[in-house]
This record gives structure tokens, sequence and C-alpha cells, in this order.
């Protein structure tokens, strides 16, 4: 395909053949390794600390004490959560990025049960109810893409994006609505809050943490649906000449995607936020899309890389915490981006390799 | 594939940094409504009185925590975390040792506040401070939850501590409705100065001879009408036809909406602007005008601006290390630090800063008398004899509200011909609309 009349660009980029997994593992590793070295460098830079303290500090922020360690699952579960939601949506090369959106519009369909009936319904009802209205929620905000796409052929990325602007003003909506003078802070019911588990006020959260990663990795590999949507999201002609319907695969697996982003919603009203605001969820709904997406939906990876986002944030916490009069928390951004910044990098390194001008584009 | 995966990217990048952008700027607040107070504790009288003296219990090493809703570029913040490093290093605590003081900034009013307070208290803390009104849902949920550690919390400006039971729960304000009053006195004086000079004219006046003032307020709530009303009746008190229009931003920092507001009083012949608010929109504004030649002021808020110009007459403040030092003291000693703390001018827990250059003459004296008024009880800002509603005096008034319906109903806090503001609890509570002011675009009320 060279055109021999143009000059060869000095740089170019060049897919690569496929790499061993050995190989793709052993590179993701150095990755993650480089990205932690280079968030301590980082702290090194903006505080007195050496290196060794940094680390250390980010381990006993983390793991000190019971609090901690259950912020940090805690954190890690609901960014998984999320990531298990778009799994199916981005396997099907649905690009859902409005998990944002679903997880505030199922925390919305919640907060409705818990606000206006918290007080008159036992647990054992209006559990239940926010639940399912979560998951409903959360499910109609992608499927109104998901059916403009089938429809119209309109373009789901920016869809499912604007759609998170509309729920971020529902939700401003609401909460002026709910609060005359603009100050809705938790919403306190006699009911509505997730009951502890052995104690432990998060442990439900793990526990649907835990199923949502299990039955979305049953769904998705050991189903009929689960096969469609990766000949759907493989190779669409094919879908077609199989007699997939596309309209309802494409309509069912939104579906579901926004769903379980709407019970992130849920878990972040009953258990955590037990509020509604624009800032619920702390923008996980887009940190997921890239821990979906170089997890390359794997379950494993999703839960490992979840929880080295959260162990990143809870630690740059705590580093802030020991020198609060110069940082402030916007860092633990700062350090989930140099974070996130390697971990794509190294993904666009394993598919594809800068070829020098007059180099060769194959081999290794 | 490549050009998909760039496409996500590139959609993500856009995504995140658009919701950087738009998740960034948390409101600052610190507003009141009622809540709280009893029928008990109207009937013996204040709430709690300033405990200069300070409950002994057994000595104890500190470790504070401070949630604030803003930072040091933010005025309402930076005047708490003055006042905490001040009565830090007053009281021998080092307020830059993390061993000693934890600062949590910018953190909003939302679950980020819970995330906070777990953390401090993870971290060992012992008195843990938030700073704005609408973190105390989220304070208070602490309180409750960790109410078996040796924890005391405070919910600055808040209103529930009382009515919640938990006494690990603080509430502090400070009479701060005092100094804008005082602050209403320097822009009365100024007025009077420029009506006797003849330099007001027909558009600085309405349609009845009334001089014309402006408010810039943030929320309509009984913070913001307590304020608005006694800078009003502090102008009131020197010029008397005077009339005043209040604007709401609906936000506690917007620089733009402060300052657009600002040039609606200023292009409508407003005299004085003064505000609610904590940007420098409405001053900068007005001092603009001043600079093309508009006879107008300003009276701020917070801190001192008169580096702005000298359309700048004052501000109204708090002094919040009176307090803080009160708290920290007590909670060092191990005693219980008061659950609604009030301080005023008595206290010297509010003032107003310099005064400005174009202040009128004798406005130093003026003020230093009315504050000697005020400290020794001679004076009531909200005496019923100065103003009247629809017409009529007062005689009777709600002074919060018991069961959290917005609506107040605790018993009759006008007496010996005076509101008694933060009577009930320390947060205001004014909210009678009075005569002589009009709210332009409260929805509300």
């Amino acid at each position: 395909m060279k055109n021999e009349k143009t000059r060869e660009p000095l740089l170019r980029l060049a897919k690569r053949d496929t790499v061993s997994p050995a190989r793709a593992v052993a590179v993701r590793a150095a990755a993650i390794a480089l990205a932690l070295l280079f968030c301590g460098i980082f702290f090194v830079c903006v505080t007195d600390s050496s290196i060794t303290d940094v680390y250390a500090a980010m381990i006993s922020g983390t793991f000190r004490s019971s609090i901690t360690v259950n912020t940090f699952f805690k954190e890690a579960c609901m960014l998984l959560i999320i990531a298990v939601g778009l799994a199916p949506a981005f396997k099907m090369s649905f690009w859902n990025i409005g998990a944002q959106g679903q997880v505030l519009a199922g925390g919305m369909a919640a907060a409705m049960w818990l606000f206006y009936l918290g007080n008159n319904l036992p647990n054992a009802v209006i559990l239940p109810l926010m639940f399912v209205s979560a998951a409903v929620g959360g499910g109609i905000w992608a499927l109104i893409p998901a059916v403009f796409r089938v429809k119209f052929t309109t373009n789901e990325t920016l869809f499912t994006l604007m759609m998170n602007y509309i729920a971020i003003q529902l939700i401003k909506f609401l909460r002026i609505t709910w609060s005359p003078i603009h100050a809705l802070g938790m919403i306190s019911r006699k009911s509505g809050t997730l009951p502890a588990l052995f104690g432990n006020a998060n442990a439900l959260i793990y526990v649907i943490a835990a199923l949502a990663v299990i039955l979305m990795y049953v769904y998705m590999n050991k189903t009929k649906h689960g096969y469609e949507i990766s000949v759907i999201g493989e190779a669409p002609n094919t879908a077609r000449y199989a007699g997939i319907s596309e309209f309802r695969v494409i309509i069912r697996t939104a579906f579901i995607s926004g769903a379980v982003c709407g019970i992130a919603g849920f878990l972040y009203v009953s258990a955590i936020d037990h509020t509604i605001s624009e800032t619920m969820g702390g923008g996980y709904g887009f940190t997921a899309v890239i821990v979906a997406w170089l997890a390359k939906f794997n379950p494993i990876f999703m839960t490992l890389i979840s929880m080295l986002i959260s162990f990143v944030r809870t630690g740059s916490s705590e580093i802030v915490s020991r020198n609060t009069t110069t940082l402030d928390s916007s860092i633990a951004n700062i350090n989930i981006g140099i974070f996130l910044f390697f971990m794509l990098g190294c993904e666009f390194f394993l598919n594809y390799k800068v070829v020098f001008r007059g180099g060769k584009e194959t081999g290794k | 594939m490549l050009k998909k995966f760039m496409a996500l990217t590139l959609a993500v990048i856009f995504v995140l940094s658009a919701f950087a952008a738009c998740s960034g700027g948390t409101e600052g607040g610190n507003e009141a409504f009622g809540s709280s107070g009893t029928k008990e504790l109207a009937k013996s009288g204040v709430v709690s009185t300033v405990a200069s003296e300070v409950t002994e219990g057994t000595k104890k090493d500190l470790k504070i925590g401070v949630v604030l809703i803003g930072d040091n570029t933010e005025t309402y913040s930076k005047a708490h975390i003055d006042g905490i490093r001040s009565a830090c290093q007053n009281l021998g605590i080092d307020p830059d040792n993390s061993e000693q003081v934890i600062w949590k900034m910018t953190i909003g009013e939302d679950a980020a506040c819970t995330s906070a307070l777990d953390d401090l208290v993870a971290q060992g803390c012992n008195l843990i401070i938030t700073n704005s009104y609408g973190h105390q849902t989220y304070t208070q949920a602490a309180a409750e939850k960790y109410k078996d550690k040796d924890i005391q919390f405070i919910a600055m400006t808040g209103d529930t501590a009382l009515s919640s039971g938990l006494s690990n729960l603080s509430n502090a304000f400070t009479e701060v409705y005092q100094a804008r009053y005082v602050s209403g006195v320097v822009a009365g004086m100024k007025i009077k100065e420029l009506a006797d000079a003849g330099k007001l004219t027909d558009k600085n006046k309405d349609a009845d001879g009334n001089i014309k003032l402006g408010y810039v307020g943030a929320y309509p709530f009984a913070e913001v009408v307590s304020g608005y009303t006694a800078f009003y009746l502090g102008v009131k008190s020197v010029v008397d036809n005077v009339v005043m229009d209040v604007f709401y931003t609906f936000s506690w920092h917007d620089s733009d909406a402060e300052a657009e507001a600002a040039k609606s009083f200023i292009s409508d012949g407003c005299v004085v602007i003064s505000q609610h608010a904590d940007s420098e929109g409405a001053p900068m504004a007005v001092q603009n005008a001043y600079n093309e030649g508009t006879v107008v002021y300003s009276v701020s808020y917070n801190v001192d601006l008169t580096g702005i110009g000298d359309a700048i007459l004052t501000s109204a403040t708090n002094n919040w290390v009176v307090y803080y030092e009160y708290a920290i003291k007590t909670a060092m000693n191990g005693g219980k630090i008061a659950t609604n703390w009030i301080g005023g001018y008595a206290q010297d827990a509010v003032k107003i800063t310099a005064l400005g250059k174009q202040a009128a003459e004798g406005t130093e004296a003026k003020v230093n008398s009315v504050i000697a008024d005020i400290k020794s009880g001679k004076l009531h800002v909200f005496d019923t004899s100065k103003f009247t509603v629809g017409g009529k005096n007062v005689t009777w008034a709600f002074a919060s509200d018991t069961n959290g319906d917005f609506v107040n109903d605790t018993n009759n806090v006008i007496s010996d011909g005076y509101y008694h503001e933060s009577y009930t609890q320390s947060a205001p509570s004014f909210t009678l609309r009075i005569d002589g002011i009009t709210e332009l675009n409260n929805n509300d009320n």
C-alpha cells in the first residue's frame, strides 16, 4: 500500500503480530510497576519524603485500621461493579460511556423510594423496591441510546455521554425539589439503609460485587446470550447471516449493562451516600470504562485493576493527610491519572509498535 | 479497530475532562435554617452562654481534624483556617504538624464529607470540625457512627446538635448580624454625607424619595435574611429614608452572578451595595463603576477588601479564633464543648474590617459608640420599634423549627422590645421580611 512518491515518515505505527501471553503479562506487570514508581516519584517531588516513606505511607494508609481497609475494599468494589456492568456492552462493540449517568439514574430511582416512603415501609419491602427500581432506572438510561442506535444508527458514544448530563441536571432538579432551601444533605429515614452483615456495614457491597462478577462471567462465557454478544461485537455481518437479531441483542445487552450500573447507584444511595448528588460515584462511571477496557472484560483482571486503583486512591489520600498544608485531595486523581496513563500506554504498545523510517513492519 | 480505539480514548479523555471541570466547583456554604431548639430552652433564656470558663476534665493529647468546604483561596474557608491556626498557636499546637492537625480542604457537601470524616477518625483525631452548613448531616451521621469513641464533632454554623441528642456533637455560630448592623451604620454615614453634599440625584431615589440600596444574597435562608435585615437597619439608624432590593444568586460563591447583580443595582441607581456571598465579584463591579464616576460604594463580607479601591467602605466579618480557642481548649482539658455556642461583639467574636479611605467624617467615632451600645445591651439590632412587617409592629415571632418541616414553631422570641436572635440555637433564626426591603427573585416566599 506504500505510495512510492511520498516520503516515508520518520516514525509510524504498525500493528504488532500477536504477542505471546507470557510476554503480554510481563509487559503489563512492568507497566504497573512503572506506574507505581511514577506515583512514588511524583510524591517525592511534591513532598519532602523519601520514596520508601511514600510507599510505606501508602501501604499503612490503606491497611492501618478496619476503617481504612473497609474504605479500600468499598471503593474497589464500587468501581468493579460499574466495570462489570460495562463489560457486556463493550464486548458487543456498544461503546457505553454513559455509566456515570446510569449510576445516577439508578441512584435517583432508589432515592425516590427512600425519600418518600423511607419512614413508612420496612427494610424488607423498601430495599428490594429500591434495588429493582435502580436496576430498571439504570437499564432504561442505557436502553434509550440503544434504541436510537438500532433504529436510527445514531452514535451511541455521544448519545450515552449526553445522557450523563441529563442525569446530572435531573439530580440537581430533584435536590432543589427535595430541599427548598438548597441544602439537601443525607436523607435520614427509618429504613432504606442496607443492613450490616457480621457487624460490617460494607459486607453486602462486597457480596453484591462478588455476585456481579461471577454472574456476569457465566452470562458472557457460558450462555447463548453471551455468545450472541461476542458474535455481534466481532462480526456483525456473521451475526446477521446466522440469524441473530441485532435489535434484540443490542437492546437486551444495553439494558443489562445499564441495570448493573443502576445497581451501583442503589448501593450509593442505600449504603454509602444516603443521598443523591451530582458527585455520586465520584466519576467512577468514567474510570470504570478504562477498567473494563484494560481488563478485556476478564473478571479477574477487572478485580485486580479495581483494587490497584483503589489502593492508589487510599494511599494518595494518606500522603495528602500527612501534608495537608501543601497538598489537597485532588492529588489522588492525579495519581490515578498517572496510573491509567501507563496502563493505556502499555495496551497500546502491546498492539502496535513504532517503526522508524526504513524499519520493517513485521517481525519481533 | 485502531480508529475505534482512538475514538474511544479521545471520547473518554473528553468526558473525563468535562466531568472534572463540572464537578470541580463546589458551592461553599454556611447557610442556616430553623431546626432543633426546645420550648424549655426558649423559656429558660439564651441557649448557651459563651463559655469563657472552660470546663475541666482529664487533660488529654489532642489531634484535630478539620474538614473545609474550600481552601485558602476562598474567603469563607480562609477565615476559618486563619481562626483555627491562630487558636492552635495560642494553645501551643502546631497547625502544620500532621500529628496534631489534619486538614481536609475542598471537601464537598456530599459523600466526600463522609470519606473525609472516616479518614480523620481512622487517623486518630479526637476533635473533628466541619466548617460548612451542608456538611452537618454527614457530621451528625459520623458522630452517631463513632459515638463509642472518645471524639467530639463540631458542625460549624449547623443547627441539629441539640435535636440530635448526641452528646459528642456541637454547633457554633457568631452573632455576625451585629457586625452587619455596624457595617450598615458605616454605609448610612456615607449616604448621609452624600445627601448633605447634594451628590445624590433623582436616579438614586425611588418615587417616594427613598434612597436606594442593593444587596447580593446567596440563598433565602435565615442566615442571609438575618444579615441583610441587620445591614438595612444599620443604614436606617443613620438615614431613615432608605429602601433596599435583595437579589439571590443561589450560590455561595459565583463571581460572575454576583458581579452581574451588582451591575444591575448600579444601573438602577443604588448608592451602596452590600453582599452575603463569598466572592469579590460585586465589590469589583462597584469599584469599576466608581472609577467611571458613578456615585456608588460597597460594603463587603468576610475579609478586608479596601485594597480593591476607594469604593470599598468596610466589611463585616467573624473573628473565628474566639470560638476555636474556646473549643480546642475545652477539648484539651477533657471538657464538653457547648452544644450551641454563640458569640458577638461582647465576646469579640465579630467585627468590621478597617474603614476605607472614602468613609464619611466621624464614622469611626459613631461606629465605636454603636459597638459600645451593642456590648452594653443598650442597643438591640432587631429592635421591634425600628421596623414593621406589613405596616405593623411585630410582637410575635417563632424562633425555630423543631420538627424539620422548615416552618418555625417554637415559642415567641420577641420580648423586651426586640427579636432575640440566636436564642434557641446558635444559628440565626430571623426570617421576618420587613418593610423597606424587597426580595427581587425569591420564589419560595
